[in-house]
C-alpha cells in the first residue's frame, strides 16, 4: 500500500486546487457585471457560508469551504452570468457547494493520483467549525475584501515527513 | 441546424455553467438538462440528441451507469458522449473511456477547453 500524502503535500494541492479553480471557472474580474459589490450587501446576512465535502478513497475525509455571504454572491454572479442583485440564496448555496466539490476534486486528483475516489454530495453547513479535529490542510486565498478558507480534514492519520517512519 | 446537446450533472449550477459557456463559444446549440443519468435515460427516449456531457458523480445512476446502459442500446451507443469531471486521475478516465466516453474534460476547464472537446466530437476526432 502507498504512502498516505503528507500534510505538505496536502497544502501544495489545497492552494494549486484553489488558484486553478477560481482563475479557470470564476473569471474572477473577467466576467464582473457592473453591479458594485456594496449592491448585495443589503441582500445578505452578516453570516458566512460554509459547505462541506466527504470524500472516500485512500485516504478518506472532508473538505471545508467557507466564505462571507456577500463575497459568496458576487462569485455566483460571475460564475452564473447573472445580476448580483437577481440571485437567490439557494442560486448562491448551488455555485458554493459545486465550488468545493471542484476544489475538493482537484485537490485529490493531485494527491491521489493512484487511486479512485468518490465524492459525496455538497452539503450546506450551518456552522464552519469542526472543534475537536485539527486541520491536515489549510488555505485562504482572497476574494476581492473577504477571505475564502479551505480546510481539509483526514479520517486516518497523515504522516509528515519527520514521523512518516513511525506510522 | 443547431445542435442538440444533452447536460447531464446534479448540479443546477453546473448546468447553467455549461450551457452559458457553450452559448458564448457561439456553437448553435438547444440544449436539454438531465439531473442524473436515470433522467437522460428518460429524456433520450424522447428527444434525439447530437452528443451527451455527463458527470460522473451523481445520485440515482451515476455517470459510469448511465454510459453503461447506453452502450447496450443499439441507437443510443452511437450517440458521442463527452465526460466533464472533477476526477482527473488517469485511472478514471480509461475506465470512462472503456465504457464508450468519446471525450473527458476535466473541472476546471477553460470555456475554450469546453468549445474545443464539442468541436473534436462533432469533427470526429476524440477530445
Amino acid at each position: 500500500m502507498p504512502d498516505p500524502p503528507s500534510p505538505s503535500a496536502f497544502e501544495d494541492a489545497l492552494r494549486d486546487a484553489l488558484t486553478d479553480v477560481l482563475h479557470k471557472m470564476f473569471f474572477i474580474g473577467a466576467f464582473a457585471d457592473a453591479t458594485p459589490p456594496e449592491a448585495g450587501r443589503e441582500l445578505d446576512p452578516p453570516a458566512e457560508l460554509a459547505a462541506r465535502v466527504h470524500f472516500h478513497g485512500e485516504p478518506s475525509g472532508d473538505l471545508l469551504l467557507v466564505l462571507n455571504r456577500q463575497a459568496a454572491r458576487g462569485i455566483a454572479a460571475d460564475f452564473l452570468g447573472e445580476n448580483r442583485s437577481c440571485l437567490t440564496g439557494r442560486q448562491i448555496e448551488e455555485v458554493f457547494c459545486e465550488l468545493a466539490n471542484m476544489i475538493c476534486g482537484a485537490v485529490l486528483s493531485r494527491v491521489e493520483s493512484a487511486a479512485t475516489f468518490y465524492l459525496a454530495s455538497p452539503v450546506i453547513e450551518p456552522c464552519a467549525d469542526n472543534p475537536g479535529r485539527s486541520e491536515t490542510a489549510k488555505c485562504v486565498f482572497p476574494v476581492g475584501d473577504a477571505e475564502l478558507t479551505a480546510r481539509i480534514w483526514m479520517e486516518e492519520p497523515v504522516c509528515g515527513p519527520l514521523e512518516k517512519s513511525a506510522c | 441546424m443547431a445542435y442538440r446537446l444533452l447536460i447531464v450533472d446534479d448540479s443546477p449550477a453546473m448546468r447553467s455553467f455549461v450551457k452559458r459557456v457553450i452559448q458564448a463559444s457561439g456553437l448553435d446549440a438547444k440544449c436539454f438538462e438531465a439531473s442524473n443519468g436515470r433522467e437522460a435515460l428518460a429524456l433520450l427516449g424522447a428527444e434525439w440528441v447530437d452528443a451527451i456531457l455527463t458527470d460522473i458523480n451523481m445520485p440515482d445512476m451515476d455517470g459510469e451507469e448511465f454510459l453503461r446502459t447506453l452502450a447496450t442500446d443499439d441507437v443510443l451507443k452511437n450517440t458521442p458522449s463527452l465526460v466533464i469531471s472533477t476526477d482527473a486521475t488517469p485511472q478514471r478516465i480509461a475506465r470512462m473511456r472503456a465504457l464508450g466516453a468519446r471525450g473527458y474534460l476535466s473541472k476546471p476547464f477553460l470555456p475554450e477547453d469546453l468549445r474545443g472537446a464539442l468541436e473534436r466530437i462533432f469533427g470526429g476526432t476524440d477530445a
